[in-house]
């Protein structure tokens, strides 16, 4: 009898659309992929399995956070459905994992957005069916108690509910979302950090990242066009709190669906994105290089994490810039960063660490440590930062004083190359034994300092015997 | 005429809340405990096997919602079909063994004109109703001043206490019931029974 | 009411005589006294009585709870019926009636569900503890009774929230007890009260805020956080009204309790 009625509708069905109604299992892809674009011309009914995962993964180099992601990652997974889809919704909250979860589509049209009947215990699943309603891109979360608190640890990501016509044919699309990050410890402080509630509250983040984590879009991992390609970018920003200024240097976007909506705004420079909100951002990738993704609110971009990078290949074209290096400007290469950073820490456990290692290494962590004050070629700013190129100080200090400058900072008068300087060094403690050891082996053998070596051993027992400021990393 | 439509629309698939919930292959008839009825008579948890059953539970000096609520389940037995109709039955547990005496349910019973034939009001024991509310997915919890804080449920029991269907909301929850019971391939309507 | 806190002294030491004799039962004595509780479930309820009573030093072990399984088959994972258990329970038991060698039978058990925790407590003569007996001893910090408003104790126990459940737990018993002398009511694993399901409190937190479902919910109630910022208090609310009487869950575990006059 069921059965009968369900065939009877699937006829129906079939006549009206030579299609029938067979579920279709929902792609779902880990930033910064997409789904691929839907090609059908039909409402469907679309299934989507989503699991909750508690997983503990870095969120810097050398610096692990346990995340509550909605698939393994933050973001969570994206989901690509066509407006009038029914989709029936699997939500699994693992095993292993601690608390209860939910979900809240912003797709949704209903009571909680369907927070309320996803509510799912560890080890266990809930179903519930929505009609994709309305076109856009929305942000899904959790909004389980204290939801905050849920979002705070990465529970977000996007879905897109394309129009019934699709979107317009682009080359390459991209996944990215913006989050505030709350720790214990300082910004890149080593080790495991806890969540830290009350900078939640005051909304005073530790990090602000793309794809929640530093690393997620540079180096190799930067996002990819070739030159004359259409750039989509499906940008979201979890929150909890902060809103972002979305901003790609050295590109226009052609087009700007502002707030993930239905219309559009051209030739933008910054866009911005509100906590639980969207925007699909357009461009045409057309001179090559490295171009850095950031949240203009710039602090965020240099002190913060909210750093990416697109790379474009491809044949210059003179006639539109003249091609300077993006990268050289605004930071060393994250990838050879850490490949020289790597390879001395491994030299250094072998023993076989070598001085010319040491300055590799130094090099790249004096770039995005020191150099935002002293410069790239250390000669400072006169009268702000002093110089370490050819510096009296460098060259006529003893290592132990030098190491206890950078671990606890340095502030008050003092004379550099005959010039007065009255100002603060915030203490650089969160950077451990080995990298102060090489970025002081690289100052002191660069720009015509004295040379020498600064080994692990000796910043180790500086560190011991003296006392960070209050409020630095230990 | 557009919004209208979007309207229709919203209705026509409302957000749907229930999870059917289905335990598989499990009888709550395993969980075995005594009830008394309106009539002072006492049973087994699994007096009505055999028939499908409607169960919810409630107390009587609930002045909020139990009017509204034995006034939902009246309504939803009258829309079902008759055939079915005599096959269901309605079983009403009360939270509250301490003042929902047999004497009080019979009452109530009465006040509703309710077809004692195919309805009972009963409690079970003090130590059992807990249980009770956890089986039946409720969430409840004793007041100072002796009422109840509850959810407001109906579940659906096949011939052999498997839960077909529950769903909280008295309203949508009856509204359910009567379309799965239209559904439902039951013995009885094939004639087995 | 000085009189008063001198008498809760004077109980409170006749208590630790009492405690001293029951203490091979491994049960410490609580002396009652007001809890203020998170979610007060009503306006009238902003202070609730809390009665004298016993509770567990440690959550039940995966050795105790075998013991009991062993003796009461009908509660095995291959015997148990679906209505009381879901399929993961005592699923990480090697077979239906023995641990394995990864699993210390010291350490507390998981996968067992409400049903089978109050049956095993009921097989020793004593019960769950109610949700406000549970959080009137959780308050405690190693001095104070209720330590509620220490910022400290408060995130160190924020801490273990958010960390995920180990693949191996520590043995029951290895932080130092409470002010009752109970141990690890943080820290270990979350552990099932008697009436678990008593919160009226929606699974979307944000529709607390105003009021409770009307279309859920028979009777009012103000259900509005006393403490807003009692984050790790948040956090058991949300994960107990996300529990069913059948479900398991790998860091979900159990202590009894008993009434003080039947000691
Ligand atoms: C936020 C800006 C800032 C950063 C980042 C910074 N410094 Fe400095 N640095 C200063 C200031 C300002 C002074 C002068 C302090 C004073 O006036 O007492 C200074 C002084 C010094 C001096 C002594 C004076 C001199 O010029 O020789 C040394 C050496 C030094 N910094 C090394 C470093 C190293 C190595 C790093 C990276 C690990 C670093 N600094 C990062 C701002 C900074
Ligand atoms: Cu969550």
């Amino acid at each position: 009898m069921n059965q009968f009625l369900m065939i009877m509708l699937g006829l129906s069905l079939t006549m009206m659309n030579c299609h029938s109604g067979d579920p279709i299992e929902a792609i779902l892809t880990d930033a910064p992929n997409v789904p691929p674009p839907i090609k059908r011309n039909y409402p469907a009914k679309i299934i989507a399995h989503l699991e909750v995962k508690e997983v503990t993964r870095p969120i810097a180099d050398g610096v692990d956070y346990t995340f509550w992601t909605f698939g393994g990652h933050v973001p969570g997974k994206f989901i690509r459905v066509r407006q009038g889809d029914t989709v029936e919704f699997h939500l699994q909250n693992h095993p292993d994992n601690k608390m209860p979860h939910n979900i809240d589509l912003h797709a949704v049209t209903g009571p909680g957005g369907g927070a309320t009947s996803s509510f799912t215990a560890p080890g266990h699943e809930s179903q519930f069916t929505f009609k994709a309603l309305n076109k856009g891109l929305y942000i899904y979360h959790c909004a389980t108690a204290p939801v905050g608190m849920h979002v705070a640890n990465g529970m977000y990501g996007l879905i897109l509910v394309e129009p019934p016509e699709g979107l317009p044919p682009v080359d390459k699309e991209y996944y990215i979302v913006q989050g505030d990050f709350y720790t214990v410890g300082k910004y890149r402080e080593k080790g495991l950090q806890p969540f830290d509630m009350q900078k939640a509250i005051e909304e005073n983040a530790t990090y602000v990242l793309f794809n929640g984590s530093e690393g997620a879009l540079v180096g190799d991992k930067a996002i990819k066009a070739k030159v004359g390609e259409t750039v989509r970018l499906f940008i979201g920003n979890g929150g909890p709190n902060l809103i972002s200024s979305f901003h790609v240097i050295g590109e226009v976007f052609d087009k700007v669906f502002t707030e993930g909506g239905t219309r559009y705004q051209e030739n933008v420079q910054t866009t911005l994105v509100p906590a639980g909100g969207s925007a699909i951002v357009e461009y045409k990738a057309e001179i090559p290089g490295t171009y850095i993704l950031v949240d203009h609110s710039i602090f965020r971009a240099f002190n913060k994490g909210a750093l990416g990078m697109m790379k474009v290949e491809g044949d210059e074209n003179k006639a539109m810039y003249s091609g300077k290096e993006v990268d050289s400007v605004y930071l060393a290469d994250k990838a050879e960063q850490t490949q020289a950073i790597a390879q001395a820490a491994a030299a250094s456990k072998k023993g076989t660490l070598t001085k010319e290692m040491q300055i590799e290494a130094g090099k790249n962590l004096f770039m995005g440590t020191c150099s935002t004050c002293h410069q790239n070629n250390g000669i400072g700013i006169p009268g702000v930062f002093p110089p370490l190129a050819n510096s009296d100080i460098v060259n006529g200090w003893d290592k132990q004083k030098l190491i206890a400058a950078i671990l606890n900072g340095l502030s008050g008068p003092i004379k550099v190359n005959g010039r007065d300087y009255n100002s603060t060094m915030p203490p650089m403690s969160q950077l451990n034994d080995d990298e102060v050891a090489h970025i002081l082996t690289f100052v002191l053998n660069s720009w015509e300092n004295k040379g020498g070596v600064v080994d692990t051993e000796e910043v180790k027992v500086v560190r011991e015997a003296t006392l960070r400021p209050p409020g630095a990393a230990k | 005429m557009k919004i209208i439509f979007l309207i229709l629309i919203i209705l026509i698939t409302p957000f749907s809340l229930s999870w059917a919930q289905t335990v598989q292959g499990n009888s709550l008839y395993d969980y075995q405990t005594i009830l008394t009825d309106q009539d002072g008579k006492q049973m087994d948890f699994n007096v009505f096997q055999g028939h499908p059953v409607v169960v919810s539970m409630f107390y009587a000096s609930c002045d909020y919602s139990c009017p509204l609520f034995i006034d939902v389940l009246k309504k939803m037995d009258s829309k079902l079909d008759s055939k079915i109709r005599d096959k269901i039955r309605i079983l009403l547990i009360s939270f509250d063994p301490a003042h929902d005496t047999s004497v009080v349910l019979y009452k109530l019973a009465k006040q509703h004109h309710l077809d004692l034939s195919r309805w009972k009001l009963v409690f079970p024991s003090k130590n059992h109703v807990r249980d009770l509310a956890a089986l039946l997915n409720y969430t409840y919890r004793p007041l100072p001043d002796g009422g109840f804080n509850h959810t407001s449920a109906i579940t659906l029991l096949d011939e052999r206490g498997v839960i077909l269907h529950s769903e909280e909301g008295l309203q949508n929850a009856a509204n359910s019931i009567v379309e799965i019971l239209k559904k439902q391939n039951f013995p009885f309507m094939k004639g087995t029974l | 009411m000085r009189l008063l806190l001198l008498a809760a002294i004077c109980i409170g030491q006749f208590g630790l005589i009492l405690a001293a004799q029951s203490a091979e039962k491994g049960m410490a004595y609580v002396v009652g006294g007001i809890l203020k509780p998170f979610y007060p479930p009503s306006p009238k309820e902003r202070e609730i009585p809390v009665h004298t009573f016993w509770m567990n030093k440690f959550p039940v072990t995966e050795a105790q709870f075998l013991q009991f399984v062993k003796k009461n088959p009908q509660w095995r994972r291959d015997h148990i019926k679906r209505i009381f258990a879901d399929k993961q329970y005592l699923s990480h038991w090697v077979t239906p009636i023995s641990l394995g060698n990864k699993i210390n039978g010291e350490q507390p058990v998981t996968q067992v569900s409400w049903f089978a925790a109050k049956a095993y407590c009921e097989s020793e003569g004593k019960r769950l503890p109610t949700e406000n007996e549970w959080e009137y001893v959780a308050g405690a910090s190693d001095k104070k009774p209720d330590a509620r408003k220490d910022l400290e104790w408060r995130n160190r126990i924020l801490d273990w929230y958010t960390k995920p459940t180990p693949s191996v737990f520590p043995k029951v018993g290895q932080s130092p007890p409470n002010y009752w002398g109970v141990y690890y009511l943080h820290g270990l694993v979350w552990e099932w009260v008697l009436d678990f399901n008593s919160s009226l409190v929606s699974s979307d937190n944000r529709e607390n805020a105003t009021s409770p479902d009307k279309n859920r919910f028979c009777g009012a109630g103000a259900l509005v956080a006393t403490e807003k910022d009692d984050y790790a208090s948040f956090m058991r609310i949300a994960f107990r009204t996300s529990l069913k009487a059948h479900y398991t869950t790998s860091s979900l575990g159990f202590r009894c309790a008993q009434d003080e006059k039947k000691s």
